[in-house]
Parts: structure tokens; C-alpha cells; sequence
């Protein structure tokens, strides 16, 4: 094996194993916002070291400018899609009182930037139901 | 490099595994989802996995079209989770 087969295996294992972290911590951590941040992990550093091990094992240019953008789709929706499941989780946790995922100084940080979450907990059905009347702006 | 792919691959499946018991078990619908947005990197890690093991760029571009159906798979759920609630 030449070094920068090495190189790739290294990089292949890597980002397997990121794979696996990601898998661990969805199972095993405690709440949705902690879930979430680990899943992301995969999906871009996991996803950027296994194609450049791949890349650096077949080496033509056709294949590099695929992994590319491969990598490129990946860093531009990862974030977010990552976005609109925290807000989700965001607005169900505003309705239970008891989950401390998110902290009083994130709740009035995201409450300036979430419009329809000024309604409170106890108008949540109705925020849902009129979505195409929310300020124009946001998502 | 076999080895290397025996390695990778075990440690995908185990990964693959434990975010199969999250999606069976997940208290909540935005648990599963994340889980299987987990579960859809770790698909396109296999895909690549065995353009890495075939030395061939046939499998390349289905990686391509996986990794942009996860996108658009959460994007959906996320939209419609809410409604789903109550």
C-alpha cells in the first residue's frame, strides 16, 4: 500500500466511524435539540472525510468533480434542513413546560426571531392552522 | 483496502443499527425523523463505501440523488410534523 492509500483508508475509517458517534448519540442522549446537534455530524464531516477517501483511491477527474458535488449538496442542505427540524422541536418544547432542552436565554434569543411563537403555548393549534398569514421575512 | 472496507463497513452497520432502535423507539415524531436523516448519511456512506471497494463511479451518482432526497425528505417532515401534533 502506497501512502495515499494510507491516506484514504484513513479518511474511509474516519468517517465511518463518525457514522457510528452519530448512531450512539442519537440512542443515547438525552433530548431532541441534543439529538439533533449529533446528527448533523455525519452529514457533513462524516460525509466530506469519505469523499476524500474515495476520491483519493480512484483518481480520475470525472469521479472528483462528482464527490464535489456530492459535498457541496450536502453543505448547503445540512444546515438547513437541520434549521427546520430544530424549529419544530423548538415550537413542541415551547408546549411542554417540563423539557429543559431549551434554556430561558435560548427561548428569548429565538422568541425576537420566531414570530409566530409570541402567541404562547396555549395558541400553538391555531399558529399552525393560519401559516399563510405569518409576517413575510421568515421560512 | 479490504480490510479497511470490513472495518467501515462493520462500523456503519452497528451505527445503522442503533439509529433503527431511535426510529423504533423515539418518543416523539421529530426523534424519528432525525433519525433517519442520521440513517440516510449513513446510506450514502455505504453507497460510497462501494464505489470505494468496486473502484467504479456507477454508484457515485445514486449517492448524488440520496443525499438530496434526505434534504427534501426532512424539509417535508419538518413542514408537515406540526399538523401531525394534538
Amino acid at each position: 500500500m502506497t501512502v495515499v492509500d494510507w491516506i484514504a483508508s484513513a479518511a474511509l475509517i474516519l468517517g465511518a466511524s463518525l457514522s457510528l458517534f452519530a448512531g450512539l448519540a442519537v440512542l443515547r442522549f438525552p433530548d431532541t435539540m441534543a439529538r439533533i446537534h449529533a446528527a448533523t455530524k455525519p452529514q457533513v464531516l462524516g460525509i466530506m472525510l469519505l469523499m476524500l477517501g474515495v476520491g483519493l483511491r480512484l483518481q480520475t477527474p470525472g469521479v472528483i468533480g462528482l464527490l464535489l458535488l456530492i459535498v457541496i449538496l450536502q453543505f448547503v442542505t445540512a444546515p438547513v434542513s437541520a434549521h427546520l427540524t430544530v424549529r419544530v422541536a423548538y415550537r413542541n418544547a415551547e408546549q411542554d413546560d417540563e423539557d429543559q432542552s431549551v434554556t430561558p436565554e435560548d427561548r428569548a434569543h429565538l422568541d425576537e426571531r420566531l414570530p409566530a411563537s409570541d402567541d404562547g403555548p396555549q395558541q400553538m393549534g391555531q399558529a399552525t392552522a393560519d401559516e399563510s398569514d405569518r409576517p413575510a421575512g421568515r421560512g | 483496502m479490504t480490510a479497511t472496507i470490513l472495518i467501515a463497513g462493520t462500523l456503519f452497520t452497528v451505527g445503522g443499527l442503533l439509529a433503527v432502535i431511535r426510529l423504533v423507539k423515539g418518543p416523539t415524531q421529530i426523534d424519528r425523523a432525525v433519525a433517519l436523516d442520521v440513517l440516510l448519511a449513513i446510506v450514502v456512506g455505504v453507497i460510497v463505501l462501494l464505489a470505494a471497494y468496486t473502484e467504479s463511479d456507477s454508484t457515485l451518482v445514486v449517492a448524488v440523488v440520496v443525499s438530496l432526497l434526505g434534504f427534501m425528505g426532512s424539509a417535508g417532515l419538518a413542514k408537515l410534523l406540526p399538523r401531525d401534533r394534538q
